[in-house]
């Protein structure tokens, strides 16, 4: 058995009793054979289990009792806390919300036909613009077309 | 701690008071003892214990039979006071006794069966560990539970348990080569 693994059981398994009989007498002749885990056995026996095994229950404070039977009465008179569906129903009750809901649901709609009325516009323009810019293109072209059929007059009476 | 007839239970979990307070005074004293070593002082100790009863009570139609009584306490418990814990931070000097670690470890070493000097320094090495270790501790050390149920408890592997024990010892170790004057 390596020191490693005896320091690891003198800390867990060995001070706590709950060794097999075979494993503790290995341990146990490691311990005799080795300084250095005889040491930690002794001081983990000195410093660990005696102080925690005379370590005192404190008493329960005797009111306690009285505080959690009060507490466990008022529990079991108030009403009980509404579930997640109750709530969701009361907050949807018609006569509050309908008219907050109707106000949304109009502005929602108009809202909605505005902008699509909007981008119907803006499409409309900037086909205009497109071709406008076409035209405009277009006529610039048809001038020098204008001057350059071939046959020319000029040239037809040179 | 007696085992608690189901029956008992079952009464408790109908809404009878008396079997109710059958089970508070059988599980009672290991409650607050787990919640005053994990959080350290008499006020969280308390509240607490207030809170894992009005728990158990609100949950106890809920509990299957398919573990006792008592580990399903220790779980609510150590829940309990781990979290009380992490939210009041603890300090360097002992709530439940003010023998400072230095006097606590001279004292214990000179007079090991002074139980006030004892008490300190079990409270100073406690006090030294993460919520965590001290838990484990506790259980172990002090409550006497088995790794097993001591994982049972916690919901974690076997050997998580002895890792967190064995870190815990290694650090109650170093405090004491840091503070005490040697028990050598």
């Amino acid at each position: 058995m390596d020191c490693i693994k005896c320091k690891d059981l003198i800390l867990t398994d060995y001070i706590d009793g709950q060794m097999q009989p075979k494993a503790k007498a290995a341990l146990e002749a490691h311990i005799a054979q080795c300084a250095d885990c005889a040491a930690l056995a002794k001081e983990a026996g000195q410093l660990l289990s005696v102080p925690f095994a005379q370590a005192q229950r404190q008493e329960v404070p005797p009111y306690l009792w009285h505080r959690i039977k009060t507490s466990v009465e008022r529990q079991a008179y108030a009403p009980a806390a509404p579930t997640v569906w109750e709530r969701l129903r009361g907050a949807m009750a018609l006569p509050r919300l309908a008219p907050a809901l109707a106000t949304f649901v109009l502005v929602a709609l108009v809202g909605t036909v505005s902008i699509k009325q909007y981008n119907v516009q803006q499409a409309k323009a900037e086909g205009q613009g497109q071709y406008l810019a076409y035209v405009l293109a277009s006529s610039d072209t048809a001038e020098s077309d204008n001057g350059n059929l071939g046959t020319s007059l000029e040239d037809y009476f040179l | 701690m007696q085992d608690i007839a189901d029956d008992i239970i079952r009464k408790a979990a109908a809404g009878d008071m008396q079997a109710f307070e059958a089970i508070y005074q059988a599980t009672s004293a290991f409650v607050y003892n787990v919640a005053l070593r994990v959080t350290g002082n008499r006020e969280d100790a308390e509240d607490v214990t207030q809170e894992v009863f009005l728990t158990m009570h609100h949950k106890l139609g809920e509990f299957r039979f398919q573990s006792s009584l008592k580990t399903w306490a220790y779980r609510i418990t150590v829940n309990a006071a781990i979290n009380a814990s992490k939210k009041r931070s603890r300090g360097a000097t002992v709530a439940i006794d003010d023998v400072p670690f230095e006097g606590a470890v001279e004292s214990a070493v000179h007079a090991a069966a002074d139980r006030e000097a004892n008490e300190g320094l079990v409270n100073a090495l406690l006090d030294s560990l993460n919520e965590d270790q001290r838990a484990c501790v506790t259980l172990r050390s002090i409550e006497g539970l088995s790794y097993e149920d001591i994982a049972r408890v916690l919901g974690v592997n076997i050997n998580t348990v002895r890792t967190r024990l064995k870190r815990a010892r290694e650090k109650m170790m170093e405090m004491r080569k840091k503070v005490g004057h040697g028990l050598h």
